[in-house]
């Protein structure tokens, strides 16, 4: 009898063990050796939660490329990184940040309705997440068939887009913050780079170049975001790059005028009347010196 | 006593279905949520998702806020939605801050009612926050999508 009952509770205990190994929250990966945020200097540390609630100001780049787009500005497959020089990228940060510069550039040729010439930057998407450790956000399979029909650009820039929100959003989570700001900072300057780079004429231009003078915002942003982990050296000396792309924006200036908002319901959605106003003041020699800083980052980044 | 073994068993494994599977099936938190919320857009492009989940606040409690920074663009005319988990009791308020000033909000406090959506034609470029709480502080799980119009 006591052997049966005994017998009975291994069965329970054994079930009981196999529930809460079925419903445990997944481990987080052994990942110490992929850029933990032990590179975070003590006296600027900001909280992981501070830099997921600052890393969403980063511009996607769909909003340059869209403005790019509708400015009549002609595709140039040459201002892309070409997707052969993957070859190249064998440390963290340079995976990080050119995962940042290819997702980029798939945009701008979906945005260009290019979906042909994707797949080399699919599949290079894929390798350098892989070799994050973060591969499982990018859905390399349905964006390989989206990408047959020009027909589903929506669903490909849906698709491509969540999956860099979500691998921003588990990276911060599992204390790797400083690769999710490389992806960012490398997202960013690719999408300025190709802004500075495009042939642009009147009137257009002056609306890419008003959106180029804007970029001093994030610029700042950038900035506090990456002083966080400048106990690296390789980040100290990106930071020190962006000081300097800094001193070139520095001769832009933005100029506010406020006034009340009124919101308003119509059709059942709130519809905001913007009454302020802002104005980039900025200039062909401006534009000229952004280009070129833009231009010697990003090519250490892609070297 | 082989009939007290086979209950153990059946009760064990309705422990394990009842505690375990139900958590993870139901809920549409995550990219289940996004994916409807989605498909609300209409005529705009997706810029970003903003997941959010709050446990139920302690009465007399403010609500949980979440928040999130973002930049705009003038010239660009951009739509905010928010969707909620609908397993879940809290329905969620997206509000619009530039600086300290409200822009709008998906809550009207005054008739009490909620708005899918905020459409902003932006004239002034800048930084923005977008901040989510719950109504009342109950337990939710929402996410915010932040769109262009085409």
């Amino acid at each position: 009898m006591v052997k049966r009952n005994v017998s009975s509770l291994l069965l329970l205990t054994g079930l009981l063990v196999l529930f809460f190994v079925a419903c445990a929250p997944e481990r987080p990966d052994d990942l110490t050796e992929l850029l933990t945020d032990d590179l975070i200097s003590e006296e600027m540390k900001m909280t992981d939660e501070a830099v997921g609630q600052m890393i969403s100001s980063v511009p996607n780049p769909v909003e340059m490329t869209i403005l790019l787009q509708k400015s009549n500005v002609v595709y140039s497959q040459d201002l892309l990184n070409p997707s052969g020089s993957i070859s190249n990228y064998n440390t963290n940060f340079k995976k990080a940040l050119n995962l940042g510069v290819y997702g980029t550039d798939l945009v701008y040729m979906n945005i260009y309705d290019r979906t042909v010439s994707t797949l080399s930057y699919l599949r290079n998407l894929q390798n350098l997440a892989d070799g994050l450790r973060i591969g499982q956000f990018f859905d390399y399979e349905t964006l390989n068939r989206l990408s047959e029909s020009s027909r589903n650009i929506d669903s490909v820039l849906y698709i491509t887009n969540r999956g860099f929100d979500n691998m921003t959003r588990y990276l911060i989570d599992q204390s790797r913050s400083s690769i999710a700001v490389l992806i960012a900072y490398g997202t960013w300057i690719e999408s300025l780079y190709i802004a500075t780079k495009v042939k642009t004429h009147p009137p257009n231009k002056e609306l890419i170049n008003q959106r180029i003078g804007e970029q001093k915002i994030v610029l700042d942003n950038m900035l506090h975001l990456l002083s966080n982990y400048r106990n690296d050296p390789f980040f100290e000396e990106i930071f020190l790059d962006l000081m300097d792309l800094k001193k070139e924006f520095d001769n832009v200036t933005i100029s506010y005028i406020y006034e009340e908002p009124v919101m308003k319901e119509i059709d059942g959605k709130i519809v905001v009347i913007d009454n302020s106003r802002s104005e980039v003041n900025i200039n062909d020699d401006i534009i000229d010196g952004i280009s070129k800083q833009v231009e010697y980052i990003l090519n250490k980044i892609i070297e | 006593m082989i009939m007290t073994k086979q209950l153990i068993f059946i009760m064990a494994v309705a422990t394990l279905i009842v505690f375990c599977i139900p958590f993870e099936a139901k809920s549409q938190c995550g990219d289940e949520l996004t994916n409807i919320c989605h498909a609300k857009l209409g005529n705009t492009r997706f810029i970003r998702s903003f997941p959010v989940q709050h446990g139920e606040v302690d009465r007399g409690s403010s609500p949980r806020v979440t928040r999130y920074e973002i930049i705009l663009n003038r010239g660009t005319t951009y739509r905010i939605f928010a969707c909620n988990d609908k397993t879940k009791p809290g329905r969620v308020i997206v509000s619009l801050y530039r600086g300290d000033q409200l822009i709008a909000t998906t809550y009207d406090v005054e008739t009490g009612r909620h708005f899918p959506y905020i459409e902003y034609p932006v004239n002034m470029s800048g930084r923005y926050s977008l901040q989510f709480m719950f109504k009342g502080g109950k337990e939710g799980c929402a996410v915010g999508i932040l769109s262009t119009v085409n």
